[in-house]
């Protein structure tokens, strides 16, 4: 019901949810009383423990706002969390546990690729709706649908376009591409890397390789140095990016470092690595923390003055988007509480969640692709002051 | 870009060769591997990271990792092989290990399990040398390795406590007749050990612009394969091969593949051990050679 442009039907309800009160209204499940419950998927342990902290910092503040307001038609939304430690055999036992003892609507997480792939092929075999806020692997859902859902778009899809514009926008004629090649989201950045190359007739005159672990960059900076080339490519996670970017300064290169947006979304890591060296990076974005979208903005900056944060993290804002993405599904096609009729419930949310068109919520604009990865806007950050910040004037 | 490569290589093979020079001392004097030793070195550098963070200067933090280093050893000495059986060779190692374990998971515990970004030292030193260049953290590196080297090599060779240390290794029962307080000794080998590993540390935290509460383990490998290849107990021959492994190392990274780097140098060290198994400057080495 949402396809078709019907952003206002979207942003009415998500106002309603999130702002405007509602409890009492009529319509929806029970009168009051009942519980919503959503489960969410979190790892405490791993390279994206921080990630995953931030995520439920999302989720629970969308329920701390949904139930200030009312809750869903008066009945209270619960967040049950389980948490996987980063481990494969832990998510296959917790997703059937939250499917079946906690008799969840839908599931909000994990944020990562690799635990999304085993949480949300999990979730689809129990059809149980599943929502990462931040996986952005190509395929992660490849196994996931039609239950799984992810608010990141993949790189490749997002950074292209932005990245392309911004080599020709500054004039780059000349690159080079370090690669963690021990990473298959990195060996697709790398792979990304040199397509937007090619397509804007840059040349590539040097490539250096690394693998996930490595302490020292000094080899690979020399021989990149040594080609003088006019952009330095960074297909590598954000701390190692970072210690790429110091060493690189610190061997007095001076090419631009270029990111696709996996930089951008990890980019506290990258500016903590990196230092003042990452200052001038530009990468891919697809989401601003300070959009001035008229629903997203307000959002925004009641959850900055909530929580205290001067730039809400993105995978709050995804986790936060995701469980009112639910909450929304759950109002509008008044799905009774308590785990009543739980399967059509679900049914339904995950029909929804396909159908949903340009959601508009913290995140800004969202429509889900027929893999079910987010389609997002495509924008241009650069480090500005320790910090990614959107440059709207190139976006 | 050759003469730059070889320079890195050098600068990587001068850190390992300190944290390997204490993995030899420890061998001499104990014929025991220290297997902590890689988790005291990575201890030593979050605690110079931390001081340096807080604006103190480098030589402030340098201290306090050797510091820590010394402390650290001296606590794995008296909780893994000062007790420990002689009969059971095989206890104090994993003994030492458990410390490492240790060590790693209080790290994680009180600083957290991210990396922890080093500062730069003398950011604005860069000297051109002609066929390389060189940073200011790469002299700071590269003098205080090559100074604590010699300091080491002149301590054992010069002085009455490292005479002692000498003759610890060479035959502990005969210099204890002769009255030579061995446990003493032992104690003060353990010591300098931690006080090379804390400025390894510390001095590779520098040269990879962080440091991470897992790099012990990986610290622990390395030095292995150096005393593996230079001869168990050779001041010289760690030297030697540390330089080696290293500029093999970076040799590998940057004309081969970096998945390639440390497979080289196992091919390596295991050619040694079927060839010489003694290492390049193993048991047959003068008692000067061995620590």
């Amino acid at each position: 019901m949402l396809r078709g442009g019907r952003a206002a039907v979207v942003l009415a309800a998500a106002l309603a949810l999130t702002a405007c009160g509602g409890g009492g209204e009529p319509g929806g499940g029970e009168p009051g009383g009942g519980v919503y419950r959503i489960g969410v998927v979190t790892s405490s342990t791993g390279p994206f423990a921080a990630n995953h902290t931030t995520m439920v910092a999302g989720a629970e503040y969308a329920v701390k706002v949904l139930n200030e307001n009312g809750g869903i038609n008066g009945n209270k939304v619960e967040l049950v969390t389980v948490d996987g430690q980063n481990n494969p055999t832990s998510l296959a036992t917790l997703i059937p546990q939250l499917a079946t003892r906690d008799q969840v609507y839908a599931i909000v997480g994990p944020v990562d690729s690799a635990g999304c792939e085993i949480a949300c092929a999990t979730a689809n075999k129990l059809e149980v709706p599943i929502v990462s806020p931040g996986a952005g692997r190509p395929g992660v859902l490849a196994n996931s649908r039609p239950y799984g859902f992810t608010l990141a778009q993949p790189d490749a899809a997002n950074s292209t376009a932005v990245l392309s514009k911004a080599i020709r926008d500054l004039g780059f004629t000349t690159a080079a591409i370090i690669t963690d090649e021990a990473n298959a989201t990195t060996k697709a950045q790398a792979d990304l890397f040199t397509q937007i190359f090619a397509d804007t007739g840059v040349q590539v005159v040097q490539r250096a390789t690394f693998a996930s672990g490595d302490s020292s960059f000094a080899s690979q900076i020399t021989s990149i140095a040594a080609a003088d080339p006019d952009v330095l490519a960074l297909a590598a996670g954000p701390d190692d990016a970072g210690r790429i970017a110091r060493e690189a300064r610190s061997q007095k290169l001076r090419a631009t470092f270029l990111g696709t947006g996996a930089l951008q979304s990890g980019g506290s890591a990258y500016v903590a690595a990196g230092g003042e060296a990452t200052e001038g990076t530009i990468a891919a974005a697809q989401y601003d923390p300070h959009s001035s979208n008229p629903v997203a903005a307000p959002l925004l900056e009641k959850a900055q003055a909530d929580t205290g944060q001067a730039d809400i993290p993105l995978n709050f804002a995804y986790a936060f988007d995701a469980v009112n993405m639910v909450a929304t599904l759950i109002k509008e096609k008044n799905l009774a509480p308590d785990g009543t009729d739980i399967a059509n419930a679900r049914r339904q949310i995950q029909e929804g969640l396909n159908a949903m068109d340009r959601y508009v919520g913290m995140a800004d604009v969202t429509t889900f692709a027929e893999d079910g990865t987010a389609e997002r806007p495509q924008l241009r950050s650069v480090v500005q002051g320790g910090k990614f910040v959107i440059d709207k004037s190139a976006s | 870009m050759l003469g730059q490569q070889l320079f890195n290589g050098v600068l990587l093979g001068a850190t390992f060769a300190l944290v390997a020079l204490g993995f030899n001392l420890v061998v001499g004097a104990m014929d025991r591997l220290n297997f902590a030793l890689g988790e005291t070195a990575m201890v030593s550098a979050v605690v110079g990271a931390v001081l340096m963070e807080t604006g103190l200067p480098f030589a402030v933090a340098f201290l306090a990792a050797i510091a820590t280093g010394g402390l650290l050893a001296v606590i794995v000495y008296v909780a893994s092989f000062r007790y420990v059986s002689d009969r059971f060779p095989t206890a104090s190692i994993l003994s030492s290990l458990g410390m490492g374990l240790v060590l790693t998971a209080v790290v994680v515990k009180v600083f957290g399990s991210d990396q922890r970004s080093v500062p730069d030292v003398l950011a604005g030193v860069d000297l051109d040398l002609g066929l390389f260049r060189v940073s200011g953290a790469q002299l700071v590196i590269i003098v205080l390795a090559a100074l604590m080297t010699v300091g080491l090599y002149v301590f054992l060779d010069r002085t009455v406590w490292g005479t002692a240390i000498r003759g610890v290794s060479d035959d502990p029962t005969m210099v204890a007749l002769l009255g030579v307080p061995v446990q003493r000794v032992i104690l003060l080998t353990f010591t300098l050990s931690g006080v090379l590993a804390g400025a390894a540390g510390l001095l590779t935290g520098l040269a990879y612009h962080s440091v991470s509460p897992f790099d012990g383990f990986t610290s622990t490998l390395t030095a292995l394969m150096v005393i593996v290849l230079g001869g168990l107990g050779s001041v010289t021959g760690g030297v030697i091969a540390a330089l080696v492994i290293g500029v093999l190392q970076t040799l590998t990274v940057a004309y081969l593949s970096a998945t390639l780097r440390d497979l080289i140098v196992f091919v390596l060290v295991g050619i040694v051990l079927l060839v010489r198994p003694q290492g390049l400057f193993g048991r047959n080495a003068g008692v000067l050679e061995r620590v």
